[in-house]
């Protein structure tokens, strides 16, 4: 390790993987729908295969040198899939007759069964179909993970493979990986919500096996545990929805759910009253699954496992899913289109439920130093403004206001957008800091006896001034970074801003419960700037604060370009989408990315008029003030605290250089006071959450459990155990009529007949 | 009249057999061709007569008998497979479907049972004869190889033997023609029990299988006598007929009936006249074993089912037999699992499995003597049956193949000898894991195939017997004809045998093995062994399981139209 | 002529004389001529039914079953010839190292 080496030449086996899709495009009537099975076959193929030679190969060096321990072939896999995802977006954006006029694809028939109804009557040859549903939703979602998961799946071979503690398990990592991906792109494609739940849980399975890729460590095991469970609560109420929802509507397909929501089986109108219930379920699945709040502890403890992991889960894929089912709950409450009425309250719910965890997990974030934790807070926080989002469009949808209500959804999901690109890119850069960081270390303490166990890599204080020694990663960072906060231009400001602006205007509407969310998101905006500057200038700003940073090169291969990649989108990919009018993409509005007939001139300046001057009054009230604090106070505030110039002769690249200077403008400010206060350690406790939890749990289940352990142990062993050695004496004594004497035999057989005997006569008389 | 006992029409239906005849003939007079010559009297003209003298090279090698039986038996096996015309050959046998697949099934039992014995008992050429240098032990090593070398020839002279009679008793239709042929095939299997006559237990395992068998077939012997003094004609016919005029069942009759359920109890090894079994079994060599628990049993199904269904099923309503056998049926399930579950030797296991096996099939035909089912559940039912009996062959004699390749060592006799068979033989030891798999009725392997079409049956002509209008489980079950018992029976024994197959898995894939080293290089029995096991599989799921039971279909509509 | 029931009456005698004998005695010869016993019984049955139906199948039951009898014989003193030179005895009780 230290010098970078060429390895391109290892993706040479990608060619072949790479020319697969193309070689379909051209092929005359062949239709891209028709080959989306790719996307998730593909990975499903490699899983095993990759399991299977790393198992059999494991220390091979060919194996570890030329296939990266399967990572060449997770690449390969996912490749396949990112360009059949592209062939399909590109058929849906040049508006390709077979997807716009159906939207859906079903192949075949997966099962058929017959039911037996609440009326004790059989519904016959019920059919489980296997199929995509395609859609804008579906495209957007698709297309970044796809695009994120061969990124990270890129960044993870130079991150794991020299990384002496992964030796030989990263074939176990790779196969996972995959695993996973194929799990999130299989969910977002799914046609009914029986294989989405299927996908569903193949991704909480895989979140399992990767949070806990470090088993041997117990904070590990115990983070995977959390995880899993966590979610798994979730998990059993977005099942009892999907009955409820079987219940109403007799099938799962979208095709047939989402044709009139609001005709139930039979053509029955749907009471909102038990829709409610099946949505609200459905939606504590997608709380679990993202991390709201009040099923959010799982996540920052996900953060044990590799960054590559935390990267995969955060932006690319886990999180998002509970995004996406809300998202595709819409129809059902959209009464522009068939909806049912009177769902209000659940977006209300949604939306305190975002505003909550948004607000939370930015005040906890304040206080974490350690980066991939920020990070995760961040997550949350960032994700929560979504489901705000989301809420703000199902009130929207139903209260009759279809234009705000498709706006807000587009923002919401063009946040989701913006903000899984940045964090999938800030993870992947807080792993190349992390890794160079330990890499120093380990090279710094080289020969000692590595007693300096306490030595933590992902600790910011250990940090400071790695700008100058991490060009690429430290600019990275550093967009990805205003892309969360919101900086005017720059990725998710675009989507943000819609979001806050909209909650508002459902205020304004005169929604008074809109407040509340409203008023927590604009705060949150602030303490957002705050955190993510604090986290940037903690870690490449100020003096250093260990001995470690001096040596630190930005030095391992394959990191670098996708930072590069995802730097380039999250800095002007979000203007140009808005620009091309992604919002009403998104919302199904629109079937195209296009100026709409206007010169690039007229839309750019409307897309910049709509986001600073909008018409109403309040709402250009709401977004300045959401730019003041976010743009403007929190990163001074965190300047202040925490900024610096550089060590001397040491020098940053232009991208990053004025910021650490204009921090060192802002003087100094000690804050000890405060990070000394109950309040602080309130925050650093996470707010008591996990203890709360800790203490119900104590409480209620585990003397439940040890009930049930009893229950199990003493009456259904004890009555297996029984049985078993009843057998087992009956055993030995009918052995003992085997005597070994052929007389006994002929006696035996001679009273077997007499039986005989007297069984026909007693039968037959 | 031709003075040919048989006309070619006939011939053509019996080839099998024919071939079968001829080859006992000829495995007896081919190891005697030698170069002796006969002078003509009264003059120096020698004539050649090839029989005796020194034997020709080729005629004097030992392995010679096995290849020639192992020829005979896929011979026959091979135009059994191809034949399709059926019908009458004399008075008392008749070529059907059903007798067609039974000669199949057995053909396929003794062709596995050749090429197991040519490793079981093998034949080595150029043997030194013993000098008075020699030491004790290489002395009575080297008498020991030459004895094997002069018994090769017998031990096929027998199994043809088996083969003739069992082939032929599937096609009588006349009951002394059944019982002869039956006496045939086991006055034959006595001896092969007993073949190893060197060791302690062959002796003794033939002296109890014979006393109890002779004794068992005494009694059926007695019983079709009595069925004689009752109808004055035994041809399966006469006695459907005659069973038929009588309106009540005449105690003669019954009597009659009921010995000879012991006779043919004993031969498909139900309790209690199953006890020598085990003790056969284990002192038998493993190919022997083999052919007892499936051709012999296959025999045995076929004399029940004739006697039974044949003779004694009334058109409509209860069997007077159906709960003797029912109780039988059960008693012999769970006698069988019950002994196995604590049994170590694992001959003794396999051979109280195949009891339990045999309560299985029995459970079917007591299904059908209920007198509920409808014709359709009847061939379902009889449809399981014959089709157990033919997979049988496939696992029951596979893992018999696998006891065989362990005897080649010497061992077999404990469950100790198959510790850690994975670590030395991973090919062999997944193979016997498939067998007990199936054995045990797992999905997707034949075994399980033929137990759910069994219950599937059953419980379909328990169908609808149950009240519909009553209001909980119970008084349902208390409503259920008894049927439905066997059914649950089944399940519940498979439940209690999955601990005994599976035990032979745990010990051989976790238990240390005593020495590593690879096992004898018995190429042919190697190529058997996973031949079995690869049929265990594709027989029980795919297009070759559907062309099987197509073939069962067949047999079972031939039966049933007699 | 004798009424076939009193033939078949013998026969019934001769029968159970043969099975109570298979069950009690030891020496396995003797078990071996019980068999015979039996068989001879069945024999007995066939011929009393032969003359009572005027039925020429029964002679020919009965000389069929008398050869299946003389090879079981023949085969049953082989059998306990190989057990007695192994191991020395004929006693049905003695020879039991197969059991359970």
């Amino acid at each position: 390790m230290g010098e970078t080496k060429n390895e391109y030449r290892l993706l040479l086996p990608l060619l072949p993987f790479l020319v697969i899709v193309p070689y379909l495009a051209l092929q005359t009537d062949s239709h891209s729908t028709d080959f989306a099975w790719l996307i998730v076959v593909a990975p499903f193929i490699m899983f095993p295969i990759i399991l299977i030679i790393g198992q059999v190969f494991n220390k091979n060096e060919t194996w570890k040198n030329t296939w990266k321990e399967g990572g060449i072939l997770g690449l390969a896999a996912l490749s396949v899939s990112l360009s059949t995802t592209i062939w399909i977006v590109y058929d849906y954006l040049i508006g390709h007759a077979d997807i716009t006029n159906s939207g859906v694809d079903s192949w075949l028939e997966w099962i058929s069964f017959d039911v037996l109804q609440s009326d004790y009557t059989i519904a016959q040859n019920r059919i489980l179909g296997v199929g995509v549903w395609i859609d804008s939703l579906t495209l957007m979602l698709l297309f970044v993970a796809t695009f994120l998961c061969f990124l990270i799946c890129w960044f993870a071979i130079g991150y794991m493979t020299t990384d002496p503690i992964n030796e030989d398990s990263n074939h176990r990592f790779f196969a996972e990986f995959v695993l996973f991906s194929l799990g999130m792109f299989g969910m977002v494609l799914a046609d009914n919500f029986l294989w989405l739940f299927i996908f569903w849980e193949v991704m909480g399975l895989c979140s399992y096996l990767l949070i806990g890729f470090y088993y041997w460590k117990d904070s590990a095991a115990a983070a995977a545990k959390k995880a899993f469970l966590t979610t798994r609560v979730g998990d059993v109420f977005l099942m009892i929805g999907l009955l409820i929802l079987y219940d109403i509507y007799g099938s799962l397909d979208f095709a047939v759910v989402f044709d009139d929501p609001s005709t139930g089986i039979g053509g029955v109108a749907v009471e909102s009253g038990e829709l409610f219930w099946a949505l609200m379920m459905l939606f504590i699945g997608a709380v679990g699954k993202s991390a709201q709040f009040p099923l959010h502890v799982w996540l920052p403890d996900a953060m044990e496992g590799p960054t590559p992991v935390s990267a995969l889960i955060h932006a690319a894929t886990m999180v998002n899913a509970g995004l996406y089912l809300v998202a595709r709950l819409m129809p059902f409450v959209d009464i522009h289109h068939n909806g049912v009425s009177g769902l209000e309250d659940f977006g209300l719910i949604v939306a305190w439920i975002g505003g909550i965890t948004a607000f939370m997990a930015a005040s906890i974030a304040f206080v974490q130093n350690d980066i991939k934790k920020v990070l995760a807070y961040s997550t949350m926080s960032q994700l929560a403004y979504i489901f705000t989002g989301l809420g703000s469009a199902l009130y929207f949808l139903n209260t009759g206001d279809h234009h705000a209500g498709y706006f807000v959804l587009g923002a919401s999901l063009f946040h989701l957008f913006n903000h899984a690109m940045a964090k999938g890119m800030l993870f992947m850069a807080s792993g190349s800091v992390i890794h160079e960081v330990h890499h120093a270390h380990d090279h710094l303490h080289h020969g000692s006896d590595h007693s300096d166990h306490d030595f933590d890599p992902q600790d910011m204080r250990n940090m400071g001034g790695i700008a100058s020694k991490m060009p690429v990663t430290s600019t990275a960072m550093m967009f990805g970074s205003m892309s969360i906060i919101g900086i005017p231009l720059i990725g998710g400001f675009w989507s943000k801003e819609g979001i806050i602006a909209e909650t508002w205007l459902a205020y304004f509407h005169g929604e008074t419960m809109m407040l509340g969310p409203a008023i927590l998101i604009l705060a949150t905006a602030g303490m957002t700037g705050f955190y993510m500057s604090r986290m940037w200038f903690m870690t490449f700003a100020g003096q250093p604060k260990s001995d470690v940073v001096d040596h630190i090169h930005e030095a391992t291969p394959w990191i670098k370009e996708p930072l590069l990649i995802l730097t380039f989108i999250t800095a002007i990919g979000g203007f140009a989408l808005a620009t091309l009018g992604i919002i009403d993409f998104l919302s199904n509005e629109s079937h195209h990315l296009s100026l709409h007939g206007h010169s690039l001139q007229e839309q750019i300046l409307h897309e910049l008029e709509h986001a600073f001057l909008p018409e109403d009054n309040k709402l250009r009230m709401v977004g300045w003030t959401t730019i003041l604090l976010s743009f403007v106070i929190g990163p001074i505030m965190a300047a202040r605290i925490h900024g610096g110039k550089l060590k001397e002769g040491q020098k940053a690249n232009i991208f990053v250089g004025w910021l650490v200077n204009l921090s060192d403008k802002f003087g100094t400010q000690d804050v000890t006071w405060l990070a000394e206060s109950q309040l602080a350690e309130a925050l650093d406790k996470r707010l008591y959450f996990d203890d709360l939890y800790e203490g119900i749990i104590a409480r209620t289940v585990i003397p439940f459990a040890e009930l049930s352990a009893w229950f199990d142990k003493n009456i259904i062993d004890g009555i297996i155990k029984q049985i078993e050695s009843n057998s087992v004496l009956g055993s030995v004594q009918i052995r003992k009529v085997t005597t070994g004497n052929a007389r006994d035999y002929i006696l035996m057989a001679t009273v077997g007949a007499l039986c005989i005997f007297a069984l026909l006569v007693g039968v037959n008389n | 009249m031709s003075y040919l006992p048989l006309d070619t029409a006939e011939a053509e239906l019996i080839i099998p057999e024919l071939i079968m005849l001829v080859g006992l003939i000829a495995i007896i007079l081919i190891p005697n061709f030698g170069d002796a010559t006969f002078r003509i009297p009264l003059s120096r003209i020698k004539v050649p007569i090839l029989i005796g003298g020194n034997r020709f090279k080729l005629t004097s090698n030992p392995k010679l008998p096995n290849q020639v039986s192992l020829l005979i038996f896929s011979a026959a096996f091979f135009f059994g497979l191809i034949q399709t015309s059926y019908g009458n050959v004399g008075d008392t046998l008749e070529v059907t479907a059903f007798s067609r697949i039974f000669t199949l099934i057995f053909t396929a039992a003794l062709i596995l049972a050749t090429i197991a014995t040519t490793h079981r008992i093998p034949a080595r050429t150029n043997l030194k004869v013993p000098t008075d240098n020699d030491s004790e032990t290489i002395t009575t090593k080297k008498i020991d190889a030459l004895i094997d070398n002069r018994r090769q020839v017998d031990f096929h002279i027998i199994l043809i033997m088996v083969g003739l009679g069992m082939s032929l008793m599937s096609m009588a239709t006349h009951l002394f023609m059944l019982f002869v042929c039956i006496e045939l095939a086991s006055l034959s299997s006595y001896i092969l029990v007993a073949f190893h006559k060197e060791t302690k237990v062959g002796g003794e395992a033939g002296m109890k299988y014979f006393i109890v068998g002779s004794v068992a077939s005494a009694v059926g012997i007695y019983g079709m006598s009595l069925l004689y003094l009752w109808s004055g004609d035994l041809s399966l016919d006469a006695l459907s007929s005659k069973w038929m005029e009588s309106e009540t069942i005449d105690p003669i009759a019954g009597i009659a009936v009921g010995l000879m359920l012991v006779a043919f109890g004993f031969k498909v090894g139900a309790a209690p006249f199953h006890l020598a079994a085990p003790d056969a079994y284990s002192g038998a060599s493993s190919p022997v074993a083999g052919l007892l628990a499936t051709a012999s049993k296959a025999m045995g199904f076929v004399a029940l089912m004739r006697i039974l269904i044949t003779v004694t099923m009334p058109d409509s309503g209860e069997a007077f037999w159906f709960s003797t056998i029912a109780i039988i049926s059960i008693v012999t399930m769970t006698w069988g699992n019950l002994a196995a579950l604590t049994s170590t030797n694992p001959k003794r296991i396999l051979a109280y499995s195949s009891v339990a096996h045999a309560g299985y099939m029995l459970a079917g035909l007591a299904a059908i003597g209920s007198g509920l089912a409808s014709e359709e559940a009847m061939k379902l039912v009889l449809t399981a049956i014959i089709f157990h009996l033919v997979v049988l062959v496939v696992f029951k004699f596979g893992a018999f193949l696998v006891l065989s390749l362990l005897e080649t060592e010497g061992r077999s006799h404990q469950l100790e000898d198959l510790h850690g068979l994975a670590r030395r033989e991973p090919l062999i030891a997944g193979s016997m894991f498939l067998f007990m798999l199936s054995l045990a009725g797992v999905p997707p392997l034949s075994g399980f195939l033929s137990k759910f079409l069994m219950i599937n049956g059953i419980v379909n002509i328990s169908a609808g017997t149950g009240a519909s209008d009553v209001s909980s489980v119970m008084d349902w079950l208390i409503s259920v004809e008894p049927v439905f018992w066997l059914a649950f029976a089944i399940v519940l024994n498979s439940a209690l045998s999955m601990f005994y197959y599976l035990r032979i898995g745990l010990v051989m894939f976790f238990e240390e093995p005593e020495n590593t080293k690879p096992m004898k290089d018995a190429f042919s029995l190697r190529i058997a062994i996973v031949l079995c096991a690869l049929l265990t599989v594709i027989i029980g799921i795919g297009p070759l399981s559907d062309s099987l039971l197509q073939m069962v279909n067949d047999a079972v509509d031939s039966f049933i139209s007699n | 002529m004798i009424d076939p029931s009193w033939i078949s009456g013998l026969g019934v005698i001769l029968f159970g004389i043969g099975l109570l004998g298979a069950f009690t005695r030891k020496n396995a010869i003797i078990v071996l001529m019980c068999i015979e016993v039996m068989l001879n019984a069945a024999n007995l049955n066939f011929v009393a039914g032969a003359s009572h139906y005027g039925d020429v199948d029964g002679w020919v039951f009965t000389a069929i079953a008398i050869a299946i009898a003389a090879a079981e014989v023949a085969i049953g003193l082989a059998i306990l010839l190989s057990l007695y030179s192994t191991q020395e005895t004929i006693s049905l009780d003695e020879a039991n190292i197969l059991r359970n």
